[in-house]
């Protein structure tokens, strides 16, 4: 009867392990001696909200949020740990913490009574990857096209690509780290394949940052 | 005469520039073990033991030799490596030599020396021009016959069939100012010049050394060095500044739209070790915002009969290998050429120690200079003459030097004989406008040096230094120094213009006589063969031939004799090859034409194309948060687009099919639950939210009351099925889209789409949320016993909860949406919760149903289930030509809105025909025979073919609760054919199955199961 089961995987049925769960450890020092090339952290706590709406209804956010909503495509407004990403011209990835969200959610309803917006949790559907290391870039260049060299990509900067085949959303966050922004189905794919990406420079997993 | 006994006491090892002769490294040759030193190429590293013979030829099986030292090789084809990392083709001059390198010849049975093939060569009145097309052309039904036999006669080496390739392969993209490609003198200059700008900058060198010419010859003095010692020197500079990336052993092999380059790095090709971590190739994709190519010249050979000869070389390879790896390719010379840069390498081997017994021009009047030096060194010369012959087995052994006519059309003479064991040959130079061809630059034919030279360009590029014909060193570096400060400019930038280099290099006229066949004095055809393209042994009299058979257009006498069609793409036989064409036609060059460079410009791995995009990382895929609990139940899965979703869940011992009919009469008889996370789902807000369903949607979605859900079926403008799912009116201006899983994003933007470019005035927004929630089904007579076990808020009763409503609340304390709708027809929850709580969600109705027999069940229970209540699934029942009114679903589409995606489309009179396809059900005569799915049906099975078709089986299963087979099928006019009987021939021979048209609701057509 086995055998019969065995037949059934013949079949077309993929393996029951996730094929993509690669091998390569958590942790792999760099084989050229130094600190990991690249740290990959999980970011947990945060709320995303997707907010849909028009130019001036993101201008009467300005106090609830703490700073401006990015007017000027592809840029990052921050104010503490809240961070507020520019997708589109009426569409911004809001950020903040997680114990902040109910009230915050409360607050926006009442600022925005009857206007015409939409601001949907999607804090699980995207998960959040924090990237550091001397060679984070040279890791994403590897799957995504864009020009991530500072000169280029600068602090407060931000971009919709692909990062190998898993659509991602990069923040030039800090001087030495990147956040990353994926669905959360692709997350699984994405740690694996920067982890192979890595191979030459070592990495790092991290629970937070 | 190559070193006899060992490497020191045979090389002019202090010219040797490229190489260290005291890092001795051993590699072996057809089996033989041989010493060669780091640096060494293949071929240097053979020649210096004296091995010429390097491979036999593809058509005709000669013997061949090295006779280039660079990418150019058209004959040292060798097969290199061991088990998975055997590489079939490699050119012996691009072979970095390592400690242990295993090198085979190709193309040879049973041996190099001794080779059956070479019965072609003796037989080669037969394989003329076009013998391909010409012998298995008739008659057609042969063509598989002949295919096998072709396949197996075409190519050169084998890959490995039986390993694995153990080697990593990585990619990646990098952005540049500017990037030169070629690190040869003008390279260097403008890489200096580019970099002092403070911009990026990429040099791309395909050696693992920089300097090009610079390192071959030894009449350059640069700032008071030699040329490669300011090459070396430059090179050092350059890779030390921030802001230039230097890449060595890197082939620029593609140039395309937009200033994108590929190139490709040997990472470590050239290592006798490989570090594991590691790639071996390095695939660079490079945006640059201006080019500068410096990417050099290559020696066109002469055509004259036995030109192929091993021993024949290009003069340059000779002053190469003399000056860069100090090995002498021969003992006895003779030069032949039709320009004079060619009589300096002629000099530099004779003052080596390679005799130099003579020097044939077939001009008569070369620069004096030469001519005194040539006397000085007691060379004698033979001027308006050629050599119109070469002899020998294996290796040249002897050269007829006959004086030709003005024009070198023919011979004004008696012939002489001269031996030797070295010729060498140069008939000009051919400056590498490959990629300057390849980005769609056009070239001009350059009167001064007889060449292809790059003229308007289409990409942000220039041509520096003798790739853009400008063959003197003085020249190309000014070139150089002007493209990278207009470079600079163009990106906005400012450098101050460096100072030249102090430059001191002989003067060199660098017109050749143009003259494209050394005439023998024979008949075409007659006499021995005179190469053009060595690769793919193409002669002189095979272009003959096709002009006389009517070939002009210079693309079908490529195409015709396959001449400048191997992997070289021509490089030493292009210009020959037109030449000769435009003789034979009374043309000139220019009004011949020339051919298109295409990528790439080497022979490039696929492996390196790959990259890391092979196994688990070929495609992602896609998970549910359940994900865990499927794989540790010993799920099998299917994919469903990138998801993965459970497709059935075997106990020890079942089989498939016993497992399907187990989830399936659970789900009837007492509870099934189902992972549906991967559902799509579309947030959808707005004032006009509910007007843009109507829209979207072939039904009416107005007057929709809060808390309600509704099936809807949306067309594309075509008026074809295109999506479905449930939608739920979570508020007055709020609504929650599902979709079908593999049509969640399509279905996204065809919605964004509209929004934004038909219907604008439309205040709607629309935000994914599919990952957001994931979602269980429960389902089964039981369902509500079970929700109430695991615990809710929500009451469950049919009053309070009706089919086809929303509730909001917690199941077992996690907060939750439940849709009571049904994909099976019986009594079902669909329990959205945050994607979080999936697995706490699942693992909790699992403990509550225990009592009460609930079973998972997987995709295809889900499949049989749907089938026995004949519900559509969008792509299994659709295919894009199918109608809802094909569906039978005429019902959902309204005839009272006034608009909606399709309608005017569906009102066309092909989409109201009466013979459509359309959906009907089947049952079998044999209840226990499944048909097919895509069996085709036809009227009467006894008819011969062609036989008339009335359509096809989508959907089709065994049906455990009904104990008979349910079929649904697309039959043209289906719908007016119930109770006929149709048959399904079957493909293995089997007698046709016949059964019955039937409505597709098989199982509790009047549904009455939806409550429980």
């Amino acid at each position: 009867m086995a055998s019969s089961n065995s037949d059934n995987t013949s079949n077309g049925a993929p393996d029951a392990q996730t094929p993509q769960a690669s091998a390569l450890p958590e942790i792999l020092p760099n084989p050229e001696g130094g600190a990991a090339g690249i740290s990959i952290a999980k970011v947990a706590g945060r709320t995303l909200i997707n907010l849909r709406c028009e130019d001036n209804i993101k201008a009467k956010l300005e106090a609830l949020f703490g700073t401006p909503l990015p007017a000027e495509p592809n840029k990052v407004a921050s104010m503490g740990t809240r961070r507020a990403i520019w997708l589109g011209p009426d569409e911004t990835l809001l950020m903040i913490e997680e114990e902040q969200e109910a009230e915050f959610m409360l607050n926006l309803k009442a600022l925005l009574g009857t206007a015409h917006y939409a601001a949907t949790p999607v804090s699980d559907a995207i998960k959040i990857f924090r990237l550091g290391g001397t060679r984070r870039l040279d890791v994403l260049a590897k799957g995504c096209a864009l020009d991530l060299h500072p000169a280029s990509f600068k602090q407060g900067d931000c971009a919709q690509s692909m990062l190998a085949h898993a659509a991602i959303t990069l923040a030039a966050d800090t001087p030495d780290s990147l956040l990353l922004f994926c669905r959360t189905s692709y997350s699984d794919y994405v740690t694996s394949w920067l982890k192979d990406a890595a191979v030459e420079y070592g990495y790092i997993l991290l629970d937070n940052a | 005469m190559a070193r006899k006994t060992n490497i020191r006491a045979n090389r002019n090892s202090h010219q040797a520039v490229s190489i260290d002769s005291h890092a001795p490294i051993s590699f072996t040759f057809d089996g033989r073990t041989y010493q060669g030193c780091r640096g060494d190429t293949l071929a240097s590293a053979l020649l210096a033991n004296n091995v010429h013979l390097t491979g036999r030829s593809f058509k005709y099986h000669r013997p061949r030799g090295i006779m280039a030292a660079g990418a150019e090789e058209p004959n040292a084809l060798v097969g290199i490596g061991v088990g998975g990392r055997i590489e079939p083709n490699i050119k012996a001059t691009q072979i970095e030599l390592y400690d242990g390198l295993v090198a085979v010849s190709q193309n040879r049975f049973p041996s190099l020396k001794l080779d059956m093939g070479e019965i072609n060569s003796v037989f080669s009145r037969f394989f003329p021009a076009g013998f391909y097309y010409k012998t298995f052309m008739w008659p057609a039904s042969f063509w598989m016959g002949y295919e096998h036999i072709i396949r197996r006669a075409a190519g050169l080496g084998k890959a490995s069939d039986t390993h694995q390739d153990p080697d990593r392969y990585e990619k990646r993209h990098a952005h540049f100012d500017i990037v030169v490609v070629g690190g040869g003198l003008a390279g260097l200059n403008a890489a200096l010049q580019a970099a002092n700008s403070g911009q990026r900058v990429l040099l791309a060198e395909d050696q693992h050394q920089c300097g090009g010419w610079l390192r071959s010859c030894d009449d350059i003095a640069i700032d008071g060095m030699a040329g490669h010692e300011w090459a070396d020197k430059t090179a050092l500079h350059l890779a030390e500044m921030e802001n230039v990336t230097l890449l060595p052993r890197t082939t620029c092999f593609g140039y395309g739209d937009h200033n994108f380059l590929t190139l490709a790095e040997r990472v470590t090709d050239h290592l006798a070790e490989k570090p594991a971590h590691l790639p071996r190739m390095r695939l660079w994709k490079v945006r640059a915002r201006q080019v500068i190519l410096a990417t050099g010249a290559i020696e066109r050979p002469l055509v004259f009969a036995g030109n192929d000869l091993p021993g024949v070389m290009l003069a340059s390879a000779a002053q190469t290998y003399l000056n860069q790896y100090g090995v002498l390719a021969g003992g006895r010379g003779i030069l032949t050429t039709n320009n004079d840069a060619a009589w300096h390498s002629a000099f530099a081997l004779h003052e080596a120690g390679c005799l130099i017994t003579a020097i044939v021009d077939t001009r008569e009047n070369p620069a004096p200079a030469v001519l005194k030096q040539a006397a000085a060194l007691g060379i004698q010369t033979r001027l308006g003459a050629g050599i119109i012959a070469a002899h020998g087995r294996l290796h040249i052994a002897r050269v007829e030097i006959a004086p030709l006519t003005k024009t070198g059309d023919a011979l004004a003479g008696e012939a002489e004989h001269f031996d030797c064991d070295l010729v060498l040959m140069s008939g000009g130079m051919n400056p590498v406008v490959h990629l300057h061809s390849q980005s769609r630059g056009k070239l001009k034919w350059d009167e001064r040096t007889y060449c292809f030279r790059p003229s308007t360009s289409h990409e942000a590029t220039q041509s520096v230094g003798a790739c853009n014909g400008s063959f003197e060193p003085s020249r190309g570096i000014k070139e150089a120094n002007a493209a990278a400060l207009k470079a600079v400019k163009a990106n906005g930038g400012a450098a101050e213009a460096l100072d030249l280099p102090d430059i001191i290099a002989r003067k060199i006229n660098y017109t050749p006589m143009p003259i494209w066949q050394i005439p023998s004095g024979l008949p075409a055809g007659q006499g021995g063969k005179a190469f053009v393209d060595f690769q793919n042994d193409v002669t002189a009299s095979d272009i003959q031939l096709a002009v006389r058979e009517g070939y002009h257009s210079v693309e079908h006498v490529k195409r015709y004799t396959t001449t400048g069609m191997a992997t070289d793409q021509g490089k030493t036989s292009n210009i020959n090859a037109l030449g000769i064409l435009a003789r034979e036609r009374n043309a000139e060059i220019p009004a011949v034409g020339t051919t298109t460079f295409r990528m790439p410009y080497t022979p490039t791995s696929i492996g390196m194309i790959a990259g890391r995009d092979i196994g688990g990382l070929f495609d992602p895929v896609r998970v549910t948060p359940m994900d865990k609990w499927h794989r540790e139940a010993g799920a099998k899965f299917e994919h469903v687009g990138q998801w993965m979703r459970a497709w059935y869940y075997p106990q020890k011992g079942e089989s498939m099919e016993e497992a399907v009919h187990r989830e399936v009469r659970a789900a009837r008889q007492t509870a099934g639950l189902l992972d549906a996370s991967t559902l799509g789902k579309i947030d959808i807000k707005g004032p006009d939210a509910a007007e843009f369903l109507n829209r979207i949607y072939t039904n009416s979605w107005l007057k929709l009351g809060v808390g309600n859900c509704r099936y809807g079926l949306m067309c594309k403008d075509d008026g074809m099925v295109m999506d479905d799912g449930v939608t739920t009116r979570l508020a007055d201006d709020h609504f929650h889209m599902t979709t079908t899983t593999g049509g969640a994003a399509g279905v996204l933007d065809w919605l964004e789409e509209w929004q934004q470019t038909e219907w604008p005035e439309l205040k709607v927004y629309l935000t994914s949320v599919t990952e957001q929630w994931a979602v269980a089904t429960l389902s089964g007579p039981a369902a509500q016993e079970i929700l109430n076990a695991a615990g809710t808020d929500i009451p469950l009763n049919n009053e309070g909860f009706r089919f086809m409503s929303m509730r909001e609340g917690h199941v077992s304390g996690l907060p939750a949406r439940i849709y009571r709708i049904s994909f099976t027809g019986e009594l079902s929850y669909e329990i959205n919760v945050p994607a979080r709580y999936g697995m706490a969600l699942w693992t909790t109705l699992m403990r509550a149903g225990k009592t009460f027999g609930i079973t998972p069940y997987g995709t295809e229970a889900m499949h049989v289930l749907r089938g026995e209540k004949g519900f559509i699934i969008v792509g299994q029942e659709t295919d894009g030509t199918v109608t809802p009114h094909d569906l039978g679903m005429s019902w959902i589409v309204s005839d009272k809105k006034p608009d909606f995606i399709g309608k005017r489309a569906l009102a066309r009179q092909a989409m109201q025909a009466s013979d459509r396809k359309q959906l009907v059900g089947l049952k079998t005569k044999d209840p226990k025979q499944v048909i097919p799915e895509g069996a085709h049906a036809t009227l009467d099975p006894d008819q011969p073919p062609p036989v008339d078709m009335l359509g096809h089986v989508t959907s089709s299963y065994f049906s455990p609760n009904l104990g008979h087979s349910v079929a649904m099928a697309l039959l043209r006019a289906g719908h007016t054919r119930m109770g006929q009987t149709v048959y399904f021939p079957m493909l293995d021979g089997s007698p046709p199955i016949e059964a019955t048209i039937t409505d597709t609701r098989f199982y509790d057509p009047k549904g009455e199961r939806l409550n429980g």
